[in-house]
């Protein structure tokens, strides 16, 4: 993760973090003019070009209209895995029209040109997939792409060569080299870490290893990296693929129930997961909070006391990130989880002084929630708690100022995005801020998760 | 011998003629007792004199535009008593005896000074505005003292365009511009306004209810009327009761108006999240709420639950009923 990058901007910025998803929502506004050099000496890569001779036939480029502009809204890539004309593409080139049938169609172009119209099958939300149903398929023969068997039970070696393909930008189909480089570590999702240059609108293409056939599907490549791109592993693709067999067309509210049962199955095994790993203590200060073992956090720090030079009071932050974002829609994601503490002690402040200080610090860790038309109003409860180590309760857990928001999804019955942001009452001069986000959770695990981050929350001061 | 006063629009006397017999002439012609400087009176308007049984009497002697009694209605001879407004053409007179009896002197007020009170407030109002700025100056130590003497300026200019507003005011119609009274009472209203913002933030932080921070503007509203009637009742303005009441519906209109631009818990308002976290923090020493234990808190976190699910219904309900509507005009 860039270390730039500002914490805040990734609550409800792309899907995934800095990853960028791969469809196009727009087209390229420039196109570089640089079209190529005239006389450079013509060296192929005989792989590459026998690999996408075979391939093209069964390539789709994915288009989402407006209906009621006759225009394209986003595009991505496909590709045929049935001779009967099922493909496979992202469920983020599809979301558009998957989740507002009534405004967007969706329509596929072959790569020798010809037009028909999608039909959708199968979502897969939590590993970004979807199959479609050609209307009319193309006329045989045709490729239709098989699975690597080593890739569906994770066998490959990593420097593998592999080779993508998909229309980025709308400029046309192309085939880029890359490497198979393993699953991505200390990450909760499995995406496989592709080095090649992955572009938008090739979101949804295959993967092929030099026998042609899938190892995964283009999903995403991360802004302001080189060349690091991500797959969706192949198991997914052929687990969904065999439902999608059985399965017959969906309406917008299949779906929805759909993404509703498969975000509750995710959320539940997340929180299921990251209870298994178990916590650790950290130190803030006087207080001690509890770090999950899952090295799917991936934390950081960050202090003032290094920057200001006339500091009136000391902050230390610690956040953490699991960067599960799942994409729901362009404008919603689910399956976030960020905690942050900030550790704040009042150099010469006042106690007033110190208090409004802390005021700002909590309002900082609210976050600025995104779209309001797929969401409820938030409703808040706030109160002061605990602080009752004189009345039996725990002397170690400090009073607790808190202010619990949640709201729910619309669309989707029993998820909600909640958030909480506490501020310890145990001392005049230093206290710690501390705030929970979870978007996408049942309401019951976000009510236990949160009691369970406070019930972490320790002060072990000397007594003077 | 008979006063002939001549009055302006706002019934004061501004021309005084004295006349040793008991009957007048009025008019604009040179010839007569007192002499109007109004193209609207006749060259001879209006006689004056006494009938037998002693009372006075104004007479039209037929002129164009003629007599009128205070309440607009024509008249050929009106009887005057002391008080009796009259008028011809566009000016008003009113004619009094001799024997008139005035009301008593009115006492003059001790020497009071008002202007040691007056710098006493004004030093206290601007401690408690750099108080103010000194409580929320928790970034960086600033260096210069422009933090402090910026917004002190800026509203210190504001109350003095207020002042004086109403010292002209007073100039106007009360003959005294009484600048340093109306200044009292501006910095009254702002240190009552100081005062009342901390001790409701306060509340808020201390009771954990929103409904009081959320309602500032209420006060603010009627601090800012009671502010303004303190200023007419300086002025000693007329009809005092309707204007007092003109103010109380201006500040209920600014209650309402500001309610409407924020609505805090309407059912459609859009988010808490700016508004219901409570806008100041206290030292933990300041609280007086008792703490709740981990297991009510959950309890009322819990109480959210079905009352979001209520609005999420709703909201889909006005949706479909949107769209029924939509797909009905089509």
């Amino acid at each position: 993760m860039p270390v730039t990058m500002s914490r805040f901007s990734v609550w409800f910025g792309s899907a995934l973090g800095s990853l960028l998803l791969l469809a196009v929502l727009q087209a390229p506004s420039a196109l570089a003019a640089d079209e190529g050099g005239a006389a450079a000496p013509r060296i192929l890569s005989a792989t590459a070009e026998q690999i996408f001779g075979q391939a093209q036939s069964g390539l789709l480029q994915i288009r989402t209209l407006l209906k009621s502009a006759q225009k394209q809204s986003s595009i991505g890539s496909g590709f045929l895995v049935s001779a009967d004309g099922l493909a496979i593409t992202n469920y983020h080139v599809v979301s558009q029209y998957a989740l507002e049938p009534e405004l967007y169609r969706l329509e596929f172009v072959g790569a020798d040109g010809v037009k028909g119209k999608l039909r959708l099958h199968a979502i897969d939300v939590i590993n970004d997939l979807a199959v479609v149903r050609l209307e009319t398929p193309p006329a045989p023969p045709f490729k239709v792409f098989q699975f690597n068997p080593d890739a569906v039970e994770g066998k490959l070696v990593k420097g593998e060569r592999l080779f993508s393909m998909g229309n980025p930008l709308d400029l046309g189909f192309t085939i880029v080299e890359g490497t198979y480089n393993g699953l991505v570590e200390k990450s909760y999702q499995a995406h496989v870490h592709f080095t090649g240059a992955l572009n938008p609108g090739m979101s949804g293409g295959p993967t092929v290893s030099g026998d042609t056939r899938i190892v995964g599907v283009n999903v995403a490549h991360r802004v302001g990296s080189e060349l690091v791109s991500f797959l969706v592993p192949a198991e997914a693709a052929f687990r969904l693929l065999e439902k999608a067999r059985a399965d017959r067309e969906m309406d917008a509210a299949e779906v929805r129930k759909d993404i509703g049962a498969q975000m509750s199955g995710w959320q539940a095994d997340f929180f299921a997961a990251l209870k298994t790993q178990g916590f650790h203590q950290a130190e803030l200060g006087p207080y001690r909070v509890a770090e999950s073992n899952a090295d799917w956090f991936s934390c950081w720090a960050n202090t003032n006391r290094d920057r200001r030079r006339k500091l009136r009071a000391q902050v230390s932050e610690s956040s953490c990130d699991t960067h599960t974002q799942l994409f729901l829609a362009h404008d919603m994601s689910a399956g976030k989880v960020a905690l942050s503490h900030s550790y704040l002690k009042s150099v010469d402040l006042n106690a007033l002084q110190f208090a409004r200080q802390l005021i700002r610090a909590a309002r900082s860790e609210t976050p600025g929630w995104g779209p309001r038309n797929r969401f409820t109003p938030d409703r808040c409860y706030e109160d002061f708690i605990g602080g009752d180590g004189a009345k039996g309760g725990d002397p170690a857990r400090p009073a607790l100022q808190v202010a619990w928001c949640a709201r729910a999804y619309l669309d989707f019955p029993e998820l909600y995005d909640v958030w909480m942001v506490s501020v310890t009452q145990d001392h005049e001069q230093e206290a710690l801020v501390s705030s929970v986000v979870l978007t996408g959770v049942h309401f019951d695990n976000a009510v236990a998760f949160t009691s369970d981050f406070r019930a972490a929350l320790k002060v072990q001061r000397d007594l003077d | 011998m008979i006063w002939i006063e001549t009055l302006s629009n706002h019934k004061e006397a501004v021309l005084r003629v004295r006349c040793e017999q008991d009957t007048a002439t009025i008019g604009r012609g040179y010839d007569n007792d007192a002499v109007i400087d109004d193209p609207y009176v006749a060259a001879r308007h209006l006689r004056i004199r006494r009938d037998d049984e002693g009372t006075l009497i104004a007479e039209d002697l037929g002129s164009h535009n003629g007599l009128y009694d205070e309440a607009g209605r024509r008249q050929q001879s009106l009887p005057l008593a002391g008080d009796t407004l009259i008028r011809i053409g566009q000016t008003w007179l009113r004619v009094r005896e001799s024997s008139f009896a005035v009301v008593d002197e009115r006492k003059l007020p001790p020497a009071r000074r008002a202007w040691p009170w007056f710098l006493v407030l004004l030093v206290l109002t601007v401690g408690f505005a750099l108080l103010a700025t000194w409580l929320d100056d928790v970034w960086e130590r600033s260096d210069s003292v422009s933090m402090y003497l910026g917004p002190l300026l800026g509203s210190g200019l504001f109350l003095a365009a207020w002042v004086g507003m109403w010292a002209f005011l007073s100039r106007v119609f009360l003959g005294q511009a009484r600048a340093i009274p109306h200044a009292m009472v501006a910095l009254c209203g702002v240190m009552a306004l100081f005062v009342t913002n901390f001790v409701q933030e306060w509340l808020g932080f201390t009771l954990v209810n929103s409904a009081l921070t959320a309602y500032s503007y209420v006060t603010s509203w009627v601090l800012s009327g009671i502010v303004c009637l303190a200023h007419l009742r300086l002025n000693r303005v007329r009809f005092f009761r309707r204007k007092a009441a003109l103010v109380f519906v201006l500040v209920l209109g600014g209650c309402l108006l500001t309610w409407i631009e924020d609505k805090p818990f309407a059912p459609d308002k859009s988010s808490d999240v700016d508004k219901l976290y409570r806008t100041q923090q206290f030292p933990p020493s300041w609280r007086l709420a008792t703490p709740r234990t981990e297991t009510e808190f959950i309890e009322k976190v819990r109480s959210l639950k079905p009352r979001l699910e209520a609005l999420r219904q709703r909201t889909l309900d006005d949706k479909s009923d949107a769209a029924e509507d939509e797909a009905g005009e089509e």
